[in-house]
């Protein structure tokens, strides 16, 4: 089986095909810390994809609460479960996160899904969750963990929960594409968004067994399996809507939690995204490592980078991030200059923000953090096209107005 | 030396089984160099595998293995499949069954899989005898398949039924829409996985993975499972409309290959039982002119019959000693 670098993973991996990368790649960073599950992006996708009959448990975009929901139920636990029982005890990391682009997190020293396969009938270690599975999306939500009698505190709560939004990573290393037999899973050459041919699907459900994430789905009206389009006609800007211009999809678009950014990033050799310090997904990916992949050691390398919830207790987070964690959560805690500007770049736009530039501003406050102290600088973001058009500007301080008095006539 | 009633009436069913079995004919082959006779019969046929004439048809036993070329392999619960073959007015019909303990019909069960069988010809257009692992390039095969969960009419009548009061957003949109590309993409794109109105696929195939939809869907069947054991019908005129399919002539030799699907071994793609090629010889004769078939089928009635009467005799002579022995 051919190798392939596994830039998360800062290691070589089996995988069924020859490495093949996409000039700009799918992405999106999601902000944890402050999601509502208000479930928005859940409903913006349902009403605009799967709205028709056989479509009935089929969310591509879904929140669920962890530690106890997940939609299918338990899927990153049985995921889990079948790595640790392909290799047990095994399943560990070695090195420093903090490392180049091409290992930024050190060496995963376990067992990728593709590598915990029989080859035989499976490439990908995997399982098809049941119809009861795929049911109650939001079973098991608001459950704590705990009743303390004391309250709670940082920097890690005792009694915890949160928010994982969750789509479609439109992978590197798809398990969806491995696992079809009859190439009717591929991944586009211009952004790298992953799709089903409805014409040549035969309903197998390979793909529907290998995905980890459980975002290829059966739909039992048409025989075929279907799944998250990343919205493409949006995307490449095909979409009226758009009006030509690359836009975000449905379910980052509409976020009022402003915790979505999507991007598309430039791929270069082995995989491995192109130096771009000035794409905002680059620079809290790469530059800051304040955004990390959703179980890295699946194998996949997806593609929507999560900003760790800060409350949460780590050896948690370690085992759904990946080692690059703690370091996440102290740059988010503390964040740079540019980091903070590019926060005020999540959902400032409906169209994707190729690049940024920081104009800097007065110092407006003190505040302490964790017994540090910081100072917070009023600068200004400026969000670009991808043709180098500004399409937004937006300072950290939120501008004040006050309106002049009047009389009330009532 | 006294036998016991229930033993007499152990041998005399077997007697009576020896003797249907000659009767119809069946042999079975232990490799796969096997000849399936399709035999010109007078009467058309029926779509269904419990037409009458079929029991005087002559069945061929193939053998099955698990499918281990290939990702994904698979298989390894049905080991043979009987095959008969008839033809009539220049269209061809083979009758599959086999062994299968549960009738795996899912209608909207996203975790289940069907049962199925399919039977595979070199393409009308190979230029050389195809591999039977689905053909090669320029060599390409044709493949019917059967399902039962289309069959069924799987989808959405069987989600309305389970579901009776079940909505979707598009419930109210006029079918046609609904039906489209845009809201049904597999059935608006004319893949034949989503159809609802047939239960054989005509397919072509060049190599592994190459799977495809033939040009025309000429190809038909009906299936039926019944104590443990599928019987499925296909028929298709002997030429078809699209020049990759198989082309069939009395008189004329071609090859076929079997692959049945078990759906309660979550068989689906290459996880299935298969075949090698084997013979299919179209006589040009009817089926009442095969005088060398028929001696076999008159030899068998009349070992069958005699034997039936001895089980009988034998039946009568237990049941008068069992009253004798009740009077002393």
């Amino acid at each position: 089986m051919p190798a392939v670098h596994n830039w998360q993973l800062g290691r070589e991996m089996t995988y069924r095909y020859d490495p093949a990368y996409p000039k700009l790649q799918f992405a999106a960073v999601f902000n944890i810390n402050r999601c509502i599950a208000c479930q928005t992006c859940t409903m913006a996708c349902k009403s605009t994809w799967t709205l028709s009959e056989g479509q009935d448990l089929m969310w591509w975009n879904n929140v669920e609460t962890k530690p106890f929901g997940g939609y299918p139920r338990n899927w990153d636990v049985k995921a889990l479960k079948l790595l640790e029982q392909s290799n047990p005890g095994k399943q560990t990391w070695s090195g420093k996160p903090g490392g180049p682009k091409d290992a930024p997190y050190g060496k995963f020293d376990g067992k990728t899904l593709f590598e915990a396969a029989d080859g035989d009938q499976q490439v990908v270690s995997g399982y098809i969750p049941t119809d009861e599975e795929w049911t109650a999306p939001n079973i098991y939500e608001d459950t704590a963990t705990a009743y303390p009698k004391q309250g709670v505190s940082l920097p890690e709560h005792s009694a915890w929960f949160f928010y994982l939004q969750r789509l479609c990573n439109h992978c590197a290393y798809p398990a969806c594409v491995a696992a079809c037999p009859r190439n009717a899973v591929y991944k586009r050459p211009e952004d790298g968004i992953v799709l089903v041919d409805q014409e040549r699907c035969r309903g197998y459900r390979k793909c529907v067994e290998a995905c980890p994430y459980k975002k290829s789905m059966y739909r039992p009206t048409t025989r075929t399996s279907e799944k998250c389009i990343g919205c493409y006609p949006r995307v490449e800007g095909s979409d009226p809507a758009t009006e030509g211009l690359p836009t975000e999809t449905r379910c980052m678009s509409v976020c009022p939690g402003k915790i979505r950014l999507q991007g598309l990033v430039q791929i270069g050799d082995k995989g491995v995204w192109k130096e771009d310090p000035k794409n905002p997904l680059y620079h809290m990916v790469h530059i800051e490592q304040v955004a990390l992949p959703l179980y890295p050691q699946f194998g996949t390398q997806p593609n929507i980078y999560y900003i760790p919830p800060r409350w949460v207790p780590r050896p948690y987070l370690r085992q759904m991030f990946g080692p690059g964690v703690d370091a996440a959560i102290e740059r988010y805690t503390n964040p740079s200059r540019e980091m903070l500007g590019i926060l005020q770049l999540f959902r400032a736009s409906q169209q994707i923000v190729f690049s940024y530039e920081l104009v800097k501003g007065p110092k407006v406050e003190e505040v302490v953090v964790d017994g540090k102290t910081r100072e917070i600088f009023n600068d200004t973001v400026i969000g670009f096209d991808s043709k180098g058009k500004e399409i937004v500007r937006i300072s950290v301080l939120e501008p004040f107005v006050e309106r002049p008095g009047y009389l009330n006539s009532i | 030396m006294k036998w016991s009633k229930p033993a007499v009436l152990l041998v005399g069913a077997l007697v009576i089984a020896g003797a249907l079995a000659g009767l119809t004919g069946v042999r079975t082959a232990t490799s796969q160099a096997v000849t399936l006779k399709a035999v010109a019969v007078a009467d058309k046929p029926e779509l269904n595998p419990d037409w009458a004439t079929w029991v005087k048809i002559p069945s061929v036993d193939v053998q099955l293995t698990n499918q281990a070329v290939t990702y994904p392999k698979g298989g390894g619960t049905v080991p043979a499949v009987s095959l008969k073959a008839v033809h009539h007015e220049n269209t061809l019909y083979i009758r599959a069954s086999w062994k299968d303990q549960t009738e795996n019909v899912p209608s909207i069960d996203m975790a289940a899989f069907t049962d199925a069988v399919a039977l595979e010809f070199p393409g009308k257009s190979a230029v050389s005898v195809p591999s039977f692992c689905m053909g090669q390039p320029g060599s390409g095969v044709n493949i019917w398949q059967w399902k039962a969960d289309a069959q069924a009419g799987a989808g959405s009548a069987a989600l309305a039924k389970l579901y009776p009061n079940g909505y979707a957003d598009s419930s109210g949109f006029p079918e046609e829409l609904t039906k489209a590309a845009l809201y049904q993409p597999a059935f608006g794109l004319g893949n034949p996985v989503a159809r609802t109105d047939a239960a054989v696929q005509t397919l072509v195939a060049q190599a592994f993975g190459t799977l495809s939809a033939a040009a025309a869907q000429d190809a038909t069947g009906a299936g039926m499972w019944r104590n443990g054991e599928w019987s499925v019908v296909f028929t298709r005129p002997f030429s078809a409309a699209d020049g990759d399919q198989a082309e069939f002539a009395a008189g004329k030799n071609t090859n076929l290959a079997v692959a049945v699907w078990d759906g309660a071994n979550g068989d689906r793609a290459g996880q299935k039982n298969v075949s090698q090629f084997v013979t299919l010889q179209l006589s040009g004769e009817l089926v009442k002119a095969k005088s060398e078939d028929w001696g076999a089928l008159w030899f068998g009635a009349i070992l069958g019959g005699v034997l039936v009467v001895l089980g009988l005799a034998a039946l009568g002579w237990a049941g008068v000693a069992g009253t004798a022995k009740e009077r002393a």
